[in-house]
């Protein structure tokens, strides 16, 4: 159980930061809020089987699917509106500030279960154990070719000239307003995906595992990894997912394990993005 | 006859923070002629080709392309429509995350679109290796030496023929060309005018902005000369060719500039190189390069476009390890840079801060100097040498032309007094008036050497400089 564990949420993590590489990575489009698109497909799924009780489970789950993606994608597709006056760095904060908002929203209201969190019903999976984890490295693979499609497309050009220079990719007939709705929008829907499929998996979630720390994290692996480099952020997200577990089998006092991993955990940052200061595999 | 004017321009006003950039501006441009616009560095001719580009909003009268009306809003759609215009910015536009291929890809005309549905497309990826094929195609043609070198590792001239082929791509009925010949060599020159000529022929209309008047009277078949936001005069070919009137091509020879240097002593070589070879990566660029300057001393970097005299340049400043050979500075001489009686280096890139004002930009560079009052006679100073107009002062810098930015990029190397003064293409995107006071500017300097990477020949034999020849190494 331990190691199905700890493969699904590495198997998510990567499929996160991927889903940031399309924002961030392709278009230089920086947000802090990767985790509350995630969020919004985990509580989609959760709800809509608990709204509609008399419905079957599984036919609720679709449907909380849907719906999370087509919340997310709107989201998305508003909060990029907003980088036609912000620059990157207060586009950074308006991010920063939305994924506040959402998870405060959630953490006060009544129907979200609130600060308790919420348990969801049990999917019926007619016993089949490895479902999610299946699932998971598929939702990965799937995010890890899209990435690779983006890259040899036209689509992903007129996105990698836009944000090196945006006045020439406008003059090259490409709308910035459309590119960057664009890739808001396949980046939160790839993240609400993740998030559909996180959700069952624990049968418990919570505002705070959605909330702005997660969303640092993932920026965190895709630096690591290399922005716009889809190998090198597999890689970033995949090592910032494990490391913290293997750091768990040495035996440390225990009175002072806890900080000294995290201080292990914090070097071990510090020296990497030195060593290879463009990320772990960068970008061409 | 007028009804194939392919560009219309009617009573087009812009102004910057209140300072009139283009006052009134009425012209028009027929299909297959090629036009050249002139003037002085801040007479508002890159304002009035980015107003026609799209790019910038003019605050009143009309813009039209082929009869459509140019929305400034939406400045995509300009390139995108069949009857479409293709711009050309003064500062090179390549984007170094993509290969050369791409780089051209990016400029044919979306025909399927840019949207993200075509990630899922087949035929939208058959279209694009198609592209990139072809890209490659043209690219052997044009710049065979340079397939498989990364985009940062071109030189200027081989950039405009990057962005030519990109031009080639989109397939304009007209190109909005600002300052195409900036930074280029003779022999880049007559490739691009070659260029040129043969898409005009292909039925290319031409709108461009030069300093270069020479290459303006070959190339066009009109000519507008503009000053403070107006056009002033129209010039059209004659028989006898194109024929600028005499205040224009006044300065032109620029023989006139007298440089007055003090007989001196011999004095200790500041800086020696001696088989000094550099380059980037794997590449050599250049060498084995044998070079003494002394204060005083002007020396001249020459040679084609990628020969090396930039990253030579940029060795000796210190921003490129060199590879082989010995860099020797004299005793006490200091190498940081932009130190009082230092190295001090203009790169080719404007190399002003945008978002301070033109006064602070001065302080800045001034920085170095001990008391308020040596800021200010300095600046005092330096404004006087290179005639700075005092109505700059309070403008931001991005509010100034390239032209103009570059002016007073050299007055904040001058300010500090530097021991060694290592000059990339100075005269690059300046008008003669502007290059004279440069001459003069420079020659007024005491206890400094100079070296310039330049391909303005003129300058260099004003400033009695000794030239080096660089060549292409071939590999």
């Amino acid at each position: 159980m331990y190691w199905q564990t700890l493969i699904f949420f590495a198997l998510t993590y990567v499929t996160l930061a991927l889903s940031l590489n399309i924002s961030a990575g392709y278009g230089r489009l920086l947000c802090l809020c990767q985790a509350t698109f995630y969020g919004i497909g985990a509580y989609s799924v959760a709800l809509l089987p608990m709204m509609m009780p008399s419905r079957s489970p599984a036919r609720m789950y679709v449907l909380g699917v849907f719906v999370g993606i087509s919340i997310s994608a709107a989201l998305g597709g508003l909060i990029s509106l907003l980088g036609d006056h912000l620059k990157e760095d207060y586009f950074l904060m308006s991010t920063f500030a939305f994924s506040e908002i959402a998870q405060e929203f959630i953490a006060n209201s009544n129907w979200s279960g609130g600060n308790v969190g919420l348990r969801l019903k049990p999917l019926n999976m007619g016993g089949v154990e490895y479902v999610f984890v299946v699932s998971a490295g598929i939702l990965m693979l799937v995010a890890f070719w899209i990435c690779g499609r983006i890259e040899r497309s036209h689509f992903g050009l007129a996105l990698i000239t836009f944000s090196v220079d945006e006045s020439l990719s406008t003059v090259l007939g490409n709308s910035s307003r459309s590119l960057r709705f664009q890739c808001m929008a396949v980046s939160a829907v790839l993240a609400t995906l993740a998030g559909c499929i996180v959700a069952p998996q624990l049968g418990y979630i919570h505002p705070a595992f959605f909330g702005v720390d997660e969303s640092v994290l993932i920026f965190t692996m895709l630096t690591l990894g290399g922005l716009g480099s889809r190998y090198g952020v597999v890689l970033g997200a995949f090592v910032l997912a494990v490391v913290p577990s293997i750091l768990t089998f040495f035996p440390i006092a225990t009175r002072l394990d806890a900080p000294i991993r995290q201080i292990i955990y914090g070097l071990l940052l510090v020296v990497l993005m030195h060593l290879r200061p463009s990320g772990l595999i960068p970008n061409r | 006859m007028m009804n194939n004017t392919i560009l219309a321009i009617s009573g087009v006003s812009k102004s910057f923070g209140g300072v009139a950039a283009v006052s009134d501006v009425s012209m028009c441009v027929r299909s297959g002629e090629i036009v050249g616009l002139i003037g002085a560095n801040g007479a508002g001719k890159s304002t009035l080709l980015r107003m026609a580009a799209g790019l910038l909003a003019p605050d009143s009268g009309s813009i039209r392309i082929a009869g459509k009306e140019v929305d400034a809003g939406r400045p995509h759609l300009i390139f995108k429509s069949p009857g479409n215009s293709s711009y050309l910015r003064q500062v090179s536009s390549v984007v170094s995350p993509l290969t050369l291929e791409e780089n051209v890809t990016i400029g044919f005309r979306p025909g399927i679109g840019r949207s993200v549905s075509t990630i899922f497309s087949r035929r939208s990826l058959q279209l694009l290796v198609n592209e990139i094929q072809t890209a490659r195609g043209w690219l052997a043609e044009v710049l065979p030496d340079s397939l498989g070198l990364g985009v940062d590792e071109l030189s200027t001239g081989q950039k405009r023929r990057l962005e030519l082929i990109r031009l080639k791509a989109g397939a304009p009925i007209l190109a909005l060309l600002d300052e195409p010949t900036a930074g280029l060599h003779s022999s880049a020159m007559a490739e691009l005018e070659a260029e040129l000529v043969k898409f005009n022929r292909e039925g290319l209309t031409i709108l461009l902005s030069e300093h270069n008047l020479e290459f303006v009277t070959r190339i066009c078949n009109r000519c507008l000369i503009m000053d403070r936001g107006q056009i002033l005069k129209e010039v059209v070919r004659g028989w006898g060719g194109l024929q600028l009137p005499s205040p224009v091509t006044q300065g032109r020879g620029s023989n006139h500039v007298t440089v007055h240097r003090l007989e001196r002593e011999a004095a200790p070589a500041l800086v020696t190189a001696r088989d000094l070879r550099g380059g980037y990566h794997s590449r050599a660029v250049f060498g084995p390069l044998c070079l003494s300057v002394s204060v005083g001393d002007v020396v001249g970097f020459v040679g084609p476009n990628g020969s090396g005299k930039s990253t030579a340049l940029r060795a000796i400043a210190g921003l490129l390890p060199w590879r082989s050979g010995d860099l020797i500075f004299s005793r006490g001489f200091k190498t940081a840079l932009g130190t009082p009686r230092g190295i001090s280096m203009l790169s080719q890139e404007r190399a002003i801060f945008p978002n301070l004002t033109v006064y602070e930009n001065l302080l800045v560079a001034a920085d170095q100097l001990e008391t308020r009052g040596r800021r200010e006679q300095e600046i005092a100073r330096v404004r006087e040498s290179l005639s700075l107009p005092g109505t700059w002062l309070r403008k931001r810098g991005e509010c100034l032309s390239v032209g103009e930015q570059r002016i007073v990029a050299i007055a904040m190397r001058l300010i500090t007094n530097p021991g060694l003064l290592l000059l990339d293409e100075p005269t690059a995107g300046l008008a003669q008036g502007a290059i004279d006071s440069l001459i003069a500017a420079l020659s007024g300097l005491s206890e400094c050497a100079i070296v310039a990477a330049e391909h303005n020949l003129i300058f260099l034999s004003a400033m009695g400089a000794e030239l080096i020849h660089f060549e292409p190494l071939t590999t």
